[in-house]
């Protein structure tokens, strides 16, 4: 039996603690992440949101577990469409393995059995995410 | 980049691919059956396709499953296709799409 999770990985040429910044910062997620912010306190059990222009918010989510600057677990769940609001939050685990000059990022994104909607949308949309981050990183 | 392309170069490990993309998280046994090749061969070809980034592994105890990595696709398709041509090769992917599936016309049945 499958379970439906999703695995990304991308090498970046940049320190650990630099991709953790690009993945924990509104100035840094507006660039690569449709426009989003992300806000958060990066505490365990805290919010974690990524808010669009006007405000709204786009996901929502709870920091699960967090090790700066090596993982981040947090609950994931699109709010800005009312079929995938309704869904179980899903989870998503940020891994930042150092390479010595590059580093390999690791998005998992899991526990997608109860919320098909939203597994089907980030299907195509992590790898374009991804690369955006790498490309906004290595041109810093 | 030339790992990618060296890697897509065989038609088993495109097959693979095919088999992942279908079967997220499979295990080797389940690679294996749908192939008719030694277990021996499917396993340097997982070999292969992680090393150029094509296929993640995670572990679950013992178990190591593993993922279609579509990130390096991904990259080669931002290098060459632009958003503007990407929207052209789109319509005419499902021109031909349309045109193939002759089925989707509503033609009008002969009443006999």
């Amino acid at each position: 039996m499958a379970s439906p999770a999703q695995v990304y990985v991308i090498e970046i040429k940049a320190t650990p603690e630099k991709v953790w910044e690009a993945v924990t910062s509104p100035d840094w997620t507006r660039r690569y992440f449709h426009d989003t912010a992300i806000r958060s306190d990066w505490r365990k059990g805290s919010r974690v949101v990524y808010e669009l222009p006007d405000g709204s918010v786009a996901t929502d989510g709870e920091v699960l577990d967090v090790d700066w600057p090596y993982r981040l677990v947090t609950t994931w769940q699109f709010m800005y469409d009312p079929e995938m609001a309704r869904e179980t939050p899903s989870r998503v685990t940020w891994e930042i393995e150092d390479l010595g000059g590059s580093c390999r990022l690791t998005v998992t994104h899991d526990r997608l059995e109860a919320a098909p909607k939203t597994e089907s949308v980030v299907k195509g949309g992590w790898s374009a995410i991804l690369d955006g981050l790498r490309r906004e990183l290595e041109a810093a | 980049m030339d790992d990618v392309f060296r890697a897509l170069a065989d038609p088993t490990r495109r097959r693979l691919l095919d088999l992942l993309h279908g079967n997220p998280g499979a295990r080797l046994a389940e690679l294996c059956e749908p192939l008719d090749i030694t277990r021996q061969a499917v396993s340097k070809h997982l070999a292969l396709l992680e090393s150029a980034g094509l296929v993640a592994c995670r572990w679950s105890g013992r178990e190591k499953h593993h993922y279609l990595n579509p990130v390096p696709l991904v990259e080669i398709h931002e290098r060459w296709i632009s958003k503007h041509t990407h929207a052209n090769a789109r319509r005419l992917l499902e021109l031909r799409r349309v045109l193939e599936e002759k089925e989707t016309w509503p033609v009008p049945r002969r009443s006999t």
